[in-house]
């Protein structure tokens, strides 16, 4: 038999994050991944020979700097090379770009509204002072206002008197952004369509909901919390793709001594006597541990390796409401070469390097959330390209490229669902809508793929293929991820915890629930209540 | 030193209440109403002769505490059922069974409704005490209901009823009502707090008017301030104009050129045209200016009335159901859908439509074997739809349903949003003076950084549905007049 202290179930880059920290503590740490490869969703796979494809996750956006400092992960092999640009190419020849450097940024709005690139610099200052308020709040294991435990007491109490130190105005302004749309938002400081048809996706990534639809403005601040990191701009892509982040958290882990087994699939997590004592796998084989931590999603976790009969009622009926309705797919394309935007003139060609998003106007997102949000999908959808060849001339031959493509709306509740026939449809009408923007692309596909949701799902185990394994929606954030009463990484099995992104503060390559949870579990044994 | 203390611009139920109660405490005050008849929005009028209807508003209920204060004596008549019209008409005749934790959250807000906002993030010690007393009741509910509680505060109100409430046409009547007078659909984020706010101004699906229609409360809160001394003049020569000198308010200058002097001016009216019409916008500091603009009205609801030669009939539905209010919203996604033609500017094919026929239960509104309809129409963007075009849709909408309709019709009366703004002085037509919404709720209602009634000009206070709680219960008139009756400090 074997035993460990602590077994991870599934090998995300949350899961690794969390076996490393626990491993660099000294616990003996196992995590069964059910691939033959570890990341999960934060994965490089060659699907078409010489040519490696995004086929879950693309940019690293909030990965925490203390978990690449504290996991050393540069000298496990992970470059991280900053995104230079943004540009939002426009059917009528022009475009909008944005840099890190805010001068640049300022020219090109100024370009299309002199009067927008006066609100601009107060408008990135005022982002800036908000999602630094706030940034706080990822780092904490999120205090349940119910509780009087002094752990949860402290936690509220440092929220408060960092809330009572914000000036008024900033004060008003978060508790609106919290609750008001991106859009709306965005139009009390800008004019420019272009402008705001860009800026609006930070708010809508992920998110089953429009960019008119409140509960957005709290996704854009959220991803601006990953523009205030680091000396650039956080955005970044890692070379080798987010697959050699996986790896280079893998190595970490297992300098620091965690075991790491591939297609080593759990069946079911083992209870006794109410408490976790180890997985059985699909092959019959027991592991057994004093804690096993679930990295997947809160869904697969709790109602497929649990019993329903091993979880409190409530708790099981919070679980099933837990939205996880995917927007979105993935796209890779195998490029014989390089296409042609003909909103970008030449000279310009350097934008190209860095995010390319299809997102012309705010009025286009939302019609594409319109088309979707009754179990269909965007018949000109919004698009997040990035072409990592550019970056890294190792993700292609030589003179080819590789294009990713994050492409909202699409419903994971497909009417219908996804058939082969549909998800051919569906990749058409990605195709057609980039060639709107680069009529050279079509002839330059000598591969294309798609993820679905429904094929996210299967690949990578998340229900309902959703990239953050649980909608950033308003009531399912903070103390009531994901599920209220149950947001600290605990569950109500005893020993068993979670670590992954149904977990505080949820998705996107930020490896913070993998972290948090480990310091979690970790104060809990110093102050004497792990059994 | 001015002969009066308080002058109230605009006469809505919340302004008649602080009336009311700053009169009893022996201040002096003048309510001043460009209109024939006091009310503002809470109007009962003649819409075709010998018909009169609730034409701005469709229901409105008074605050307990100001009704028992004032010993105010008004009949209420309460809409007692609510019928989804459909293939097979559903008739409620009380809420379905909702979790504990709805009824809950209500009571906070009533709690949190009886004071104005606290201003935050840091509290005077006064509200910090209230703060607490609400924290304590919603704490002593218990974890799992502090959690519930505070969930539902941030649902759409889709996802809500989809969780807890079987039949889809209950849903969608349920839906309609959380987004009404919205310009947002209930797939949004904060939907389901428009459902929580409606029942704890008393304003949920059933829907109450008063004996002689919704003008009735006004009027029955105009004789109560009256009563304590209070003055009312109707038909004031208009526009009015708060006179600042020194960067204070001191009084009004009406359209006839006469000045009125007095210590504190209240304004009835919604935050922007209090702040930018009222007043001169150069009194102003570029941050209100902004909040001011940036506030969210977007009227979309209009009024249709008919005057009916006698009683429609609605295929299975009896005499019960037609005294209450007939709802149509064949589906959530359809409310939604009707909102994403308004997002774009136009109408929606089949609207959402909540009917009353209120000359069933108060046959005086009509003459005798005669009726009126009374239908509230959402959505119905501002400045974008055709007036023939909209009753039309409206009458196409009902025709299924009743079939004979049509041929009764002998008058109608069709208010658009620009309508309403032009009639009662609201801003894109809005009937609450600013969509109550999450982000323009308690503290920041009626815009940011005007808390506690307060303007930024000295003298001049934000006191009607514009600010909080929004409605017309007479709450924020109350809950200003017990802050200007006890002079703070």
């Amino acid at each position: 038999m074997q035993r460990y202290d602590a077994i991870v179930i599934g090998g995300g880059h949350n899961g690794l994050v969390h076996a490393a920290y626990l491993a660099r503590a000294g616990k003996k740490v196992v995590v069964l991944e059910r691939r033959h490869v570890v990341g999960g969703a934060t994965v490089t796979e060659e699907i078409h020979p010489g040519f490696k494809f995004l086929t879950g996750s693309y940019l690293i956006s909030l990965l925490r700097p203390e978990v690449i400092r504290e996991l050393d992960l540069a000298r496990h092999g992970l470059e991280i090379m900053p995104l230079e640009s943004t540009v939002a190419p426009r059917l009528n020849g022009d475009y909008i770009a944005d840099w890190p450097d805010h001068d640049l940024t300022r020219e090109e709005i100024a370009r299309h509204s002199p009067r927008d690139a006066d609100a601009y610099g107060e408008y990135a200052t005022t982002m800036r002072r908000l999602a630094l308020a706030v940034k706080p709040l990822l780092d904490m294991a999120p205090p349940d206002p119910s509780s009087s435990a002094p752990r949860d007491r402290q936690a509220m109490a440092l929220i408060a008197e960092r809330l009572r130190a914000m000036p008024r105005a900033d004060f008003d302004l978060l508790a609106r952004l919290m609750t008001m749309s991106a859009g709306d938002f965005l139009d009390e400081w800008f004019e420019g369509e272009a402008l705001k048809g860009s800026k609006c996706t930070s708010g809508i990534i992920g998110t089953f909901l429009g960019p008119r639809s409140p509960g957005t403005g709290y996704v854009l601040l959220h991803h601006y919390i990953g523009e205030i990191d680091g000396v650039h701009r956080a955005w970044g892509f890692a070379r080798g793709g987010t697959g050699a982040l996986s790896q280079a958290i893998a190595s970490a882990a297992r300098a620091a001594g965690a075991e790491i087994r591939l297609e080593a699939p759990v069946a079911h997590v083992l209870i006794r006597g109410g408490a976790a004592v180890g997985v059985v796998l699909e092959n019959g084989d027991e592991l057994y541990a004093d804690l096993v931590v679930s990295n997947a999603d809160a869904k697969t976790t709790f109602l497929r390796l649990l019993e329903r009969k091993e979880l409190p009622d409530d708790f099981v009926r919070d679980i099933e409401r837990f939205k996880m309705t995917s927007p979105a797919c993935k796209v890779n394309l195998a490029l014989a070469g390089l296409p042609t935007f003909t909103a970008i003139p030449r000279g310009k060609e350097a934008l190209l390097r860095g995010s390319i998003e299809i997102a012309p106007s705010i009025d286009y997102v939302e019609q594409a959330y319109d088309d979707a949000k009754y179990g269909g999908w965007s018949k000109r959808p919004f698009m997040d390209a990035l072409i990592p060849s550019l970056l890294d001339p190792g993700m292609a031959p030589p003179g080819k490229h590789v294009m990713s493509l994050f492409v909202q709306y699409a419903s994971g509740d497909l009417t219908g669902g996804w058939t082969a026939e549909k998800k051919a449809e569906f990749l058409q009408v990605v195709i057609d809508t980039l060639a709107e923007y680069a009529p050279d692309l079509p002839g330059l596909i000598l591969h294309k793929h798609i993820n679905t949701p429904d094929d996210i799902q299967r690949s990578f185990g998340i229900t309902g293929g959703h990239i953050f394994h649980g909608e950033l929606a308003l009531h399912q954030i903070f103390f009531l991820r994901p599920a209220p009463g149950w947001a600290q990484y605990r569950t109500p099995v005893k020993n068993l915890w979670m670590c992954g992104s149904s977990t505080h503060p949820g998705g996107c390559i930020t490896g913070a629930p993998g972290r948090n949870a480990a310091m979690a579990i970790l104060r809990d044994e110093r102050e004497g209540r792990l059994s | 030193m001015s002969e009066r203390d308080v002058l109230f611009l605009g006469s809505s139920p919340n302004a008649l209440a602080a009336a009311a109660r700053l009169a009893r405490s022996g201040l002096r005050v003048l309510v001043l109403e460009t209109r024939a008849a006091v009310g503002g929005p809470v109007a009962t009028e003649a819409f075709a002769p010998g018909f009169r209807a609730d034409v701005g508003v469709a229901s409105a209920s008074l605050d307990p505490e100001v009704v028992a204060e004032l010993g105010l004596s008004v009949e209420v008549i309460r809409r007692a059922t609510v019928t989804a019209l459909g293939p097979t008409p559903v008739t409620l005749r009380a809420l379905p069974e909702l979790p504990s934790a709805v009824h809950h959250a209500v009571g906070l807000l009533r709690a949190l409704y009886r004071a104005a906002p606290p201003e935050l993030p840091v509290p005077t010690p006064e509200a910090a005490g209230s703060l607490g007393a609400i924290t304590a009741q919603l704490l002593g509910l218990g974890p799992r209901e502090v959690h519930e509680v505070l969930r539902l505060l941030f649902m759409p109100a889709r996802d809500f009823f989809d969780e807890t409430v079987p039949s889809e046409a209950v849903r969608a009547v349920l839906c309609g009502a959380s987004m009404r007078a919205l310009s947002e659909g209930p797939f949004a984020s904060g939907t389901l707090f428009g459902f929580l706010h409606h029942l704890a101004v008393d304003d949920g699906p059933f829907r109450s008017t008063a004996r002689g229609g919704v003008g009735a409360l006004a009027g029955a809160l105009a004789a109560a301030a009256q009563g304590f001394g209070a003055s009312v003049r109707t038909g004031v020569p208009g526009p009015i104009q708060v006179d600042v000198e020194g960067g204070v308010a001191r009084g009004v200058r009406l359209g006839d050129g006469e000045h009125l002097a007095a210590r504190i001016v209240v304004s009835d009216h919604d935050a922007r045209t209090t702040l930018t019409r009222l007043i001169s916008p150069a009194e102003l500091d570029p941050e209100t200016n902004r909040a001011a603009r940036c506030t969210r009205y977007r009227g979309s609801v209009a009024r249709v009335h008919l005057a009916l030669s006698g009683l429609p009939s609605f295929a299975g539905l009896d005499r019960d159901a037609l005294g209450g209010t007939l709802v149509l919203a064949p589906s959530v996604a359809a409310l939604e859908q009707a909102w994403d033609r308004a997002k774009r500017g136009a109408l929606a094919a089949r609207p959402y439509l909540e009917v009353t026929l209120p000359t069933v239960a108060d046959p005086g509104l009509a003459p005798a074997g005669q009726h009126v309809l009374d239908a509230w129409v959402q959505y119905v963007p501002y400045g974008r739809v055709d007036r023939a075009a909209l009753l039309q849709t409206v009458m196409d909408t009902l025709a299924p349903f009743a079939p004979g309709l049509a041929g009764q019709v002998l008058h109608h009366a069709v208010s658009l949003p620009e309508d309403l703004e032009a009639r009662f002085g609201l801003t894109e037509g809005h009937l609450y003076g600013g969509e109550v919404r999450l982000d323009q709720a308690f503290f920041l209602r009626p815009i940011p950084g005007c808390v506690g009634y307060e303007s930024p000009i000295p003298g001049l206070y934000l006191g009607g549905s514009a600010a909080h709680p929004g409605g017309y219960t007479g709450r924020s008139g109350w809950n200003l007049a017990g802050r200007l009756a006890v002079p703070r400090r």
